[in-house]
């Protein structure tokens, strides 16, 4: 089997409102589940739909398996399954019958291959007992479901799923991770998330972005080892945490059980009293980088 | 606590930062300014001859006329106004907020409902102020624009257009707030066009009830103004009748119902109030489940154990295979939903009841023939087939960013041709779907008549080859539009400122057809003929526009939206990764197809202008001044004519040769012949002895100067020779069909200018020495050698001498017993032939083979006509009498004589006798009506002077009238009557000069010598008797029988007539003839 790569070289996408949605995005992806981390408004969705070839970039070219996906979008297409932030389907449709529909978009002619890729799909997704009720009428986790069911019809080696986890209630997240890790060990499956943990509990290799802009880019285990021995805990008053913050990165605030307020900072050595040494997080190494593009 | 004002205020403001509402509005001013002034002539100018005769075209009348077409058009703008208001909310998403806040609905639905009638009624204002400024613009010096008034529009406005667009409007309001989908409110504007066009076919006889219930109050004005002559409608102010009033607080008032029920309904929940399931939906999951079901059990397995990737197929084939199933699926949408099966069922009913009264018009039932039923309905059904083409094409393309489902196809390795094929495709079979229901409904109303000739050739050709290109073309001009735009407003605006644009652009003096998109040229059907040359231009003009739209379709495809909507910079850079060098290479092949397409149509027109230059008034002006004075030229009269024809009906094409002997009759030498020769052929002219000294070769008239003086007895030849004009693909420049040629005598030269003046006027002595109907002959010898090809018959007038076939053509010789009236028909077709003798005359009819119905009622009429005429004017002259029919394409009359022939149109053979026995059986009567003819109208010729229609046509007319009594008896004679009253009346109203008393009867005024002359004859024959009559008529036509010196005016017939009577009977036929007294019809008229 060859081996997968998707690459993207100095890409950069400017919208006519000025808004800068990539900025020279220089990204190598391996086989295996790849997050892409990043806040509200980072231009995950835009790099996604650029990764799609739904919209082109200004500058930059994007390869896949070394082949410029847009010199020749169609035969790219056939290897990709996508599934954007939000989609509607045609109201009163069954999911079989919608992905019968999308087996014919994506070339799979013969009755009885559709017939058997359906079924495959349905299968992997849980939704082979609820094939013929209407996919508007279906819960939000049933609904990505199908949306992954969808790009798994024709067997893609390029899965791009642009924050499929958003609005899901633990349970369905947790089916839906799953299904993730099913098809994630021959393909390479490009996931993007504002949620730490999917990243942490899925990806071998994440991208971190902001305002268009590469943070970083980085296994999860190796974030979370870099960070060992610099992440820090501590309840301080608001004005002894003034005075910390001079010489130390606050990195994130949260409140415990007790109703207490929680602060993470990082710092190479601190020595104050009140400050503890904790174990670092895949959620400190973003939090710090986002904090490191803001200085 | 959002109050009304609040929401009206945003509504009011969202509309007027729109520039979609200004360039409605702003396009309706338009649309009526250039209607008003193209109609005023001021792009090419008045077309009108006096002053009595014009209809101004800014009376109370001619605005409220214009008003009701305006409206029409202008229901696509309310439909977007009123369909908007609540639609807005609900496209938009705000609804799920909106309807949490502390609103009253009463408030809400106020402010909604309240600000589109405000923006609603601002532009209709504008669009009468387009018609206001089109008026000052031309100024009272135009001769079609009187004197303005300002209560005119206010009337209109307040009384017609207003309350119809509340009406209307609330309707839209109610469907889309019901359904929330704007496509309703497009669907119920449509509606009330069709409603109107259904109430009309259903209730054309019960005109008030009509009237009431039209929603436009169209047909209520009609009512109210039924009674106008035409001084009344270019005079008075706008009628507000009881009837008017009515309809208009009926609809008001059903209005306000409405929007009650919807207040009622109304409340602010997250669901519509009408939901629109899909129909085939619960069909389709049945099936799928049970065929599922078991593959998945088949398959289960596999996925557990092995896994085997999908065949993935792009090949051609399968691309074509996914493309059509794509359209599949887009047509099973189309097609399902609720607001198509309404549009299809409203469209279907509208175009059943149009055939219904296409086939029985009231006074006449015709058999439902297919050309009849492809004519006029298909016009109109084509109209709502390319409207719903611009609404279900817009919807389609953007269909899956509707539903969200744009991103999801736009990642599937599929080609933008397939989705842009499919929706083309989708959309044209649901073309094709409508066609089929037509045609449904067309075969329908056959078996429902009991006509069982289906002719499913003729309608495959006509649906499929000449109609659905034009369609096929606008589906690609509206994929495109939609294309172009993705707001599915803008896309339908710019087809329909398209559609709109194309049918004014005559009135804007451009009549190429280069410029008329997607038009097609005229067609009209004859069973004889079909199609006839027509389908030369037809096909060419088509190829031209189906270029056109493939050249669209290139643009489409590279313009097409996949997934999302980008900004026109990102569109401009897939624009060279949509192009390769086969698309090229096609494109280029279709703009210079498109390019020589139109520059051989360029020719064709050159050609034809060229052919037939445009008269202009300055021409005809100097053509007039140079010869008007040789209208009392003396000239020689035509005494003998020698005739060889050939024609050739498979290339529509003739050659005449012919020679006159022409005669000097008049008292005095001649040395000058004034000539005028065919004005759609090309004429040689040879006279020995003679010179060409002044011409017009446009207006085709000669004047030669004689090297011999012509004395009184003396006679010269003149030969000449005659070509019709080259054919072109536009034009037939012969008269010489395919099959069912009919050449008429205008054909041949004439002696005289080529205008006759005003009918002379009935004391004019010198012009009683012609007859009515030409100055150059009396009576004429005619014999006529006639070629065509092997298959058809040919006829010419006379006796046929001798029938031989040489060459491959079959050659006729016709001659004339006696000499006869120059007023000749020449034909050439395969006809059915039945005959019958009757007192030794043979009585024949020539006919198509399928239109043999009526022809044994029309040899009854001819028989009955001999027996009443013989026995008191002499016997009929000739050996046979020939019924020939003609396409009806060639000429507007029903039937003629011509000498022993009687060209009859081939409408008189589609007339159901069967369905109109109570009423009048007009395949008889007309024959009858032209038989006699040969006494009163050949035998007897009344002078050129006024009042001569009444001596040929009253005269037949009554006769036609006593004929028909003693064949069918007096309750059938009195529908008749009844019919020429009627026939009377309604002229009457259509009068635009003085109602003319029947001695005086000019040519024109049909109504007078046909409809009053034959009852005011037959009243008279009533109180004198009606052997009194015959005496009359006898004595008639033995004093005044051709030739005469002398030819008989109205005044020698009533002189003959008070002969015969009592003086106390004189002040009667008096009053009837030679009076405009009023005259009603009375019962014992019956």
């Amino acid at each position: 089997m060859e081996s997968l790569s998707f690459r993207l070289k100095s890409v950069s996408k400017t919208y006519k409102n000025g808004v800068k949605a990539i900025d020279q995005l220089d990204v190598t992806i391996g086989a295996g589940m790849f997050g892409l981390l990043g806040p509200n408004g980072a231009g995950k969705s835009s790099l996604m739909r650029t990764m799609a070839t739904l919209q082109l970039p200004d500058s930059g070219q994007l390869f896949f398996n070394g082949q410029d996906i847009f010199a020749n979008k169609l035969a790219f297409r056939k290897k990709l399954g996508y599934l954007p932030q939000s989609f509607g389907v045609y109201p009163k449709s069954s999911a079989y019958r919608l992905l019968d529909y999308f087996a014919h978009l994506k070339g799979i002619s013969a009755k009885k291959e559709r017939q058997y890729a359906i079924d495959r799909v349905l299968e992997l997704t849980n939704l082979t007992d609820v094939q013929h009720k209407a996919v508007h009428t279906y819960s939000g986790g049933m609904r990505q479901r199908f949306g992954i069911a969808q790009l798994l019809l024709n067997d893609p080696q390029l899965i791009i799923v642009d924050e499929p986890t958003a609005g899901l209630d633990p349970a369905e997240r947790s089916r839906f991770l799953n299904v993730l890790r099913r098809i994630g060990n021959d393909n390479i499956v490009i996931f993007s998330t504002h949620l730490v943990e999917d990243v942490k509990d899925l990806c071998h290799d994440m991208l971190i972005m902001n305002k268009g802009k590469q943070l970083a880019q980085i296994e999860p285990k190796s974030a979370i080892a870099s960070l060992k021995g610099k992440i820090w805990e501590t309840q301080l008053q608001e004005q002894d945490l003034a005075e910390l913050k001079i010489e130390h990165q606050l990195l994130s605030q949260h409140y415990n059980e007790q109703n207490k307020l929680i602060q993470r900072l990082y710092s190479d050595a601190v020595t104050h009293e009140l400050i503890r040494s904790t174990e670092p997080s895949l959620e400190d190494f973003y939090f710090l980088s986002l904090k490191k593009q803001q200085s | 606590m959002i109050n009304n004002i609040a929401v009206f205020k945003q509504e009011i403001r969202y509309w007027l930062s729109s520039p979609l509402y200004y360039v409605l509005s702003i396009a309706f001013f338009a649309f009526a300014f250039l209607s008003f002034i193209g109609t005023g002539g001021y792009f090419d100018g008045v077309q009108t001859s006096t002053e009595q005769t014009i209809a101004f075209i800014n009376t109370p009348y001619a605005i409220a006329q214009n008003s009701f077409l305006f409206t029409k058009a202008f229901l696509f703008f309310t439909a977007i106004l009123m369909g908007y208001a609540l639609y807005r909310d609900h496209s938009t998403g705000t609804f799920e907020v909106l309807y949490t806040y502390p609103i009253k609905k009463v408030d809400y639905l106020l402010a909604k409902f309240g600000s589109a009638l405000v923006l609603m009624s601002l532009s209709a204002v504008l669009l009468l102020l387009g018609l206001l400024v089109g008026e000052l613009l031309l100024g009272t010096g135009n001769p079609k624009v009187t004197s303005f008034n300002s209560l005119t529009y206010g009337l209109t406005f307040g009384v017609y257009l207003l309350p119809t667009l509340i009406t209307i409007g609330t309707f839209i309001f109610v469907a889309v707030g019901c359904s929330r989908q704007l496509l309703t409110a497009f669907i119920t504007a449509l509606s009330f066009l069709l409603a109107q066009l259904l109430l009309t076919n259903v209730f054309f006889s019960q005109p008030n009830l009509l009237a009431l219930l039209d929603p436009f109050a169209q047909y209520a004005f009609e009512a109210t103004t039924s009674n106008w002559d035409f001084s009344t409608k270019n005079s008075e102010q706008l009628p507000i009748s009881t009837l008017v009033l009515w309809n208009r607080l009926l609809w008001l008032a059903i209005s306000a119902a409405l929007l009650g029920w919807f207040y009622h309904r109304f409340d602010f929940q997250y669901e519509p109030i009408i939901s629109f399931p899909s129909f085939t939906l619960n069909k389709l999951k049945k099936t799928e489940a049970t065929k599922s079901d078991q593959v998945t059990t088949a398959t289960k397995a596999l996925v557990k154990n092995t896994y085997k990737k999908p065949l993935l197929d792009f090949s051609i084939r399968a691309k074509l295979k996914a493309l059509f199933y794509l359209a599949i699926q887009d047509l099973k949408y189309l097609i399902s939903s609720k607001a198509f099966v309404f549009l299809s069922v409203l469209s279907i009913a509208t175009v059943f009841f149009i055939q219904l009264r296409v086939c029985n018009t009231g006074d006449f039932v015709l058999y439902p023939i297919t050309r009849l039923l492809l004519a006029a309905p298909l016009s109109l059904y084509s109209i709502i087939i390319i409207i719903s083409t611009f609404l279900y094409s817009g919807m389609l393309v953007n269909r899956d960013r509707a539903h969200k489902m744009q991103e999801l196809v736009g990642a599937c390795a599929v080609n933008n041709w397939q989705v842009l094929g499919a929706k083309l495709t989708g959309v044209a079979m649901m073309q094709m779907l409508q066609l089929f229901l037509f045609f449904v409904v067309c075969i329908g109303i056959q078996l429902l008549n009991g006509y069982h000739q289906f002719e499913f050739g003729q309608y495959a050709f006509h649906l499929l080859f000449l109609l659905f290109p034009s369609l096929l073309i606008w589906n690609l001009t509206s994929c495109f539009a939609h294309t172009l735009s993705a707001n599915f407003l803008v896309g339908l605006t710019l087809l329909l400122g398209l559609w709109f644009g194309i049918q004014a652009l005559p009135q804007l003096g451009l009549r190429s057809l280069l410029f008329q998109y997607n038009t097609p040229v005229e067609l009209s059907y004859s069973d004889f003929n079909g199609y006839g040359h027509q389908l030369l231009g037809f096909g060419l003009n088509t190829l031209y526009w189906l270029c056109a739209g493939a050249i669209l379709l290139f643009a489409t495809r590279l313009l097409w939206i996949r997934a999302n909507v980008l900004d026109w910079k990102e569109r401009a850079r897939h624009l060279s990764s949509r192009t390769n060098t086969a698309s090229l290479l096609l494109l280029s092949i279709f703009l210079l197809s498109f390019l020589g397409l139109g520059y051989v149509m360029h020719q064709a027109e050159i050609e034809d202008q060229n052919l037939y230059p445009k008269i202009s008034k300055s021409t005809l002006a100097n053509y007039k001044k140079t010869w008007q004075q040789y209208d009392h030229l003396a000239l020689p009269a035509i005494t003998d004519i020698l005739l060889h024809i050939d024609l050739y009906p498979e290339d529509n094409r003739m050659q005449i040769e012919g020679q006159y002997l022409l005669v000097n009759t008049q008292k005095e030498s001649i040395d000058t012949l004034l000539i005028h020769t065919g004005f759609d052929e090309m004429t040689n002219l040879n006279i020995d002895q003679a010179e060409l000294i002044q011409a017009d070769s446009s207006m085709q008239t000669y004047m030669y100067r004689l090297h011999q003086t012509l004395q009184e007895g003396d006679s010269l030849l003149l030969k000449f020779n005659i070509q019709n004009k080259p054919n072109t693909y536009f034009s037939r420049n012969s008269n010489v069909l395919a099959n069912g040629t009919f050449i008429k005598q205008d054909v041949l030269p004439r002696l005289s200018y080529r205008f006759q003046e005003q009918q002379a006027a009935l004391s004019d002595m010198e012009a009683a020495h012609n007859h009515f109907y030409h100055r150059d002959a009396d009576l004429v010898h005619l014999t006529t050698n006639i070629s065509t090809n092997d298959e058809q018959l040919a006829f010419a007038p006379g006796v046929c001498r001798e029938q031989f076939k040489q060459g491959g053509r079959n050659h006729f010789r016709y001659e004339t017993p006696q000499p006869v009236k120059l007023n000749f028909s020449f034909h050439s077709g395969e006809y059915a032939h039945l005959s019958e003798t009757h007192h030794g005359i043979k009585l024949n009819v020539y006919t198509e083979e399928s239109q043999t119905q009526n022809a044994a009622l029309m040899l009854e009429g001819l028989k009955a006509a001999l027996d009443y005429n013989a026995t008191f004017l002499g016997n009929y002259p000739y050996e046979d009498i020939r019924i020939i029919a003609f396409p009806h394409t060639e000429e507007s009359y029903t039937a003629t004589l011509t000498t022993n022939n009687i060209p009859t149109s081939e409408v008189l053979f589609n007339i159901n006798i069967d369905q109109m026995a109570d009423k009048v059986q007009l395949p008889f009567y007309v024959m009858a009506h032209e038989l006699t003819h040969e006494w009163f109208g050949n035998q007897v010729m009344p002078a050129g002077v006024e009042g001569a229609k009444m001596l040929t046509e009253s005269i037949t007319e009554y006769i036609s009238l006593c004929i028909y009594r003693d064949h069918f008896g007096e309750e059938l004679l009195a529908n008749f009557i009844d019919i020429q009253y009627q026939r009377y009346q309604n002229g009457l109203k259509k009068e635009k000069q003085e109602e003319m008393p029947l001695y005086k009867v000019k040519d024109h005024q049909q109504y007078i010598a046909y409809g009053k002359g034959s009852v005011a004859l037959y009243r008279i024959a009533q109180q004198i008797g009606e052997a009194k009559m015959k005496a009359v008529l006898k004595e008639y036509l033995s004093t005044f029988k051709a030739p005469v010196e002398h030819y008989p005016t109205t005044i020698d017939f009533i002189n003959i007539l008070k002969k015969h009577t009592e003086d106390a009977q004189h002040p009667f036929i008096e009053s009837l003839l030679m009076t405009t007294d009023p005259f009603i019809l009375e019962s014992k008229d019956k």
